[in-house]
């Protein structure tokens, strides 16, 4: 290790071990927050382009945490370099899990992109985001101008969450499900979840706080940031073009998908992978998905043609 | 109080691989204690840990003055490594065969340059736990302690037969959460339309079925029909039911001699009941069993909530304080 960046050769094979080496250390941001950081770069060569790939949040985090991180080795081997990090307070980075917000996710996308591209100068930046990671990051992409916005290719996003009301409200299903083991019965609505802990700053129930997600605690400030403070919410799109890959079980299942999509990607090119869905399993059942990557290599190649 | 202190290190195993991990440092001013906690995956899931579990315990203890180092075991999070394609079966029947033996060997190497002068606790969740107790026994280094968080005690694999695993007790403890939401019209109105769990009270209700069946089978069974007279033909052969792991039997035991043990399990988590039916009611006295095992009220497998985490933490402190460090 030399200057707190640990230096590896890695890969599934001899042959793709010798062809990437991979950085794992930490960033600081402006504000000190520490993030954990890797960078995955072709062995001995200057990359041709670099992603920068934005991780889902809450354990959605940890169960695609493989395929990033084998999707990653294998542009490497290509001779793109990837960045993947965790968000201030969620992973390996620092911070207690109830700091993270919406706005330090995008100023942690936004802080990344800059240091990419002082780092790799005169080589485009492919943004990439899986699941939650797509919202944040096109959020960051947006207060982006100038010479590094020039240097953006079209963002990829794998199962993107935009309507994050929606997601976190969903999520919440999850939560009660688990409470009912510990209450053996249900002890509070998501609603009520929601409005407790606008109001006080959490929903406890006979010692256990309900807001959260995946044991992830949901604030009362991201309660906000994400709009469930008001009964409808503000409107939100992403008006530049952007490519998306969703996993399906079925092609007849993408349709919904694609047009809830539609209505807020308005310039969205749509990509179906038929397959088992990645963020909602066990990792390593299958650490690489030919079909999921060989779309996002298309994508990629799209993007920096 | 001053910022714990953080730092990624990366070290090699005997054969060849790069992991990393990361060290966890106490705040400067607070008072460094003698123990170090070493841990490497959970579950499936890399060092940050289920539901960030790991960061949370190292955090908890690095506060208190406990250093702790947690890593990326061969083919997990960023070390180096693939882990080739698996049915989740047999690779949980490869982490409970010792797996990353080696990888905690690489680990305690590494260690043993910058913690020689400290007590070496090794823990984990779920296949951390199984991971830790066996690159413990099994290797070269002095461990104190292990602190094992629903470690499973049973070998995993595709080739056995899983229809029932579960033990009836947490099929009870569901069907009666299910049982009190009949006459709840939102929960009817989600079972018959298609939004209920149907595949876990299948799951449940075929467990009290099978255990229902075996009770009655074996009343019903005389010893002499146990014999046959006549050799019958060799039926489809059938699947051996999961049983104890023989390598965690005698790790444990081997632990148990050298070292201090303690094994955390939720009560809503299966892995307690194959803990003390199947494991303590025939390897560990009673009073050995009360000594090592602690149960945390409500927690599931992989203590998801953070006031699980939490007990399971304040367990372990008490357990170092109170026995380890004593020692």
């Amino acid at each position: 290790m030399s200057d707190g960046v640990a230096q590896l050769a890695v890969g599934g094979t001899a042959e793709s071990a010798r062809r990437v080496t991979q950085q794992v250390q930490f960033l600081t941001r402006p504000d000190g927050g520490r993030l954990y950081t890797a960078l995955t770069l072709p062995a001995g060569a200057e990359p041709s382009a670099v992603v920068l790939f934005c991780p889902p949040t809450f354990d959605e985090h940890s169960r695609a945490y493989p395929i990033m991180r084998e999707y990653a080795r294998g542009l490497a081997a290509r001779g793109i370099g990837t960045l993947r990090f965790d968000y201030f307070a969620t992973g390996d980075s620092a911070g207690t899990s109830d700091q993270f917000t919406m706005s330090s996710g995008v100023g942690d996308v936004a802080f990344l992109l800059s240091w990419l591209a002082t780092r790799f100068p005169g080589v485009r930046i492919v943004p990439m985001a899986v699941r939650m990671g797509a919202r944040l990051l096109l959020d960051a992409i947006v207060g982006q101008a100038g010479a590094l916005a020039g240097r953006l290719t079209a963002p990829i996003l794998w199962d993107p969450v935009v309507d994050v009301r929606s997601y976190v409200f969903n999520e919440l299903r999850a939560t009660l499900s688990g409470a009912l083991m510990v209450y053996q019965g249900q002890v509070a609505t998501r609603e009520e979840i929601v409005k407790e802990t606008l109001a006080t700053g959490f929903c406890d129930r006979r010692g256990y706080k309900l807001n959260q997600v995946d044991g992830y605690p949901i604030t009362a400030e991201l309660l906000r940031e994400v709009g469930l403070a008001t009964e409808t919410p503000a409107p939100w799109s992403y008006a530049e073009p952007v490519n998306v890959v969703i996993t399906v079980r079925g092609a007849s299942a993408a349709e919904r998908p694609r047009t809830q999509l539609a209505a807020l990607l308005p310039k969205m090119e749509f990509r179906s992978n038929e397959d088992i869905p990645y963020w909602n399993q066990q990792p390593l059942y299958r650490q690489t998905r030919d079909k999921l990557f060989a779309i996002a290599d298309e994508c990629v190649t799209r993007c920096l043609s | 109080m001053s910022q714990l202190e953080e730092e990624i290190v990366d070290f090699r195993t005997p054969d060849g691989s790069n992991l990393v991990g990361i060290l966890s440092r106490p705040p400067k001013d607070v008072p460094e204690q003698k123990a170090l906690l070493i841990l490497s995956h959970s579950g499936l899931v890399h060092k940050a840990g289920s539901h960030r579990g790991q960061h949370n315990l190292a955090h908890y203890f690095a506060s208190r003055g406990y250093p702790v180092f947690r890593f990326d075991p061969v083919g997990f999070g960023d070390s180096d490594g693939f882990t080739p394609e698996h049915i989740n079966q047999d690779l949980f029947a490869s982490i409970e065969s010792g797996r990353f033996v080696s990888s905690y060997t690489g680990a305690f190497d590494y260690l043993a340059s910058r913690f020689k002068d400290h007590r070496w606790v090794v823990s984990g969740v779920c296949g951390g736990a199984i991971s830790s107790l066996l690159g413990g026994a099994e290797n070269r280094h002095p461990i104190a302690g292990y602190a094992l968080i629903s470690c499973p005690v049973v070998l995993d694999g595709s080739n056995f037969d899983y229809s029932r695993r579960e033990p009836p007790q947490m099929a009870v403890k569901m069907l009666k959460m299910y049982a009190s939401k009949v006459i709840n019209p939102k929960a009817i109105w989600r079972f018959v339309s298609f939004q209920s769990d149907y595949k876990l009270m299948w799951k449940m209700l075929r467990t009290m079925v099978l255990r229902t069946v075996d009770k009655v089978f074996r009343r019903k069974k005389k010893p002499a029909e146990t014999k046959p007279a006549v050799a019958e033909a060799p039926k489809a052969v059938e699947k051996p039911r999961v049983a104890l792991s023989a390598r965690f039997i005698k790790a444990s035991r081997e632990a148990m001699q050298r070292s201090k043990m303690l094994f955390i399990y939720g009560n809503n988590d299966g892995f307690l009941w194959e803990f003390t039916d199947l494991y303590a009611a025939a390897h560990l006295s009673n009073a050995k069993r009360d000594e090592v095992l602690r149960v945390v009220e409500h927690s599931n497998h992989m203590f998801q909530w953070t006031e699980w985490q939490q007990k399971a933490f304040a367990l372990i402190q008490e357990w170092l304080t109170s026995t380890v460090l004593l020692t």
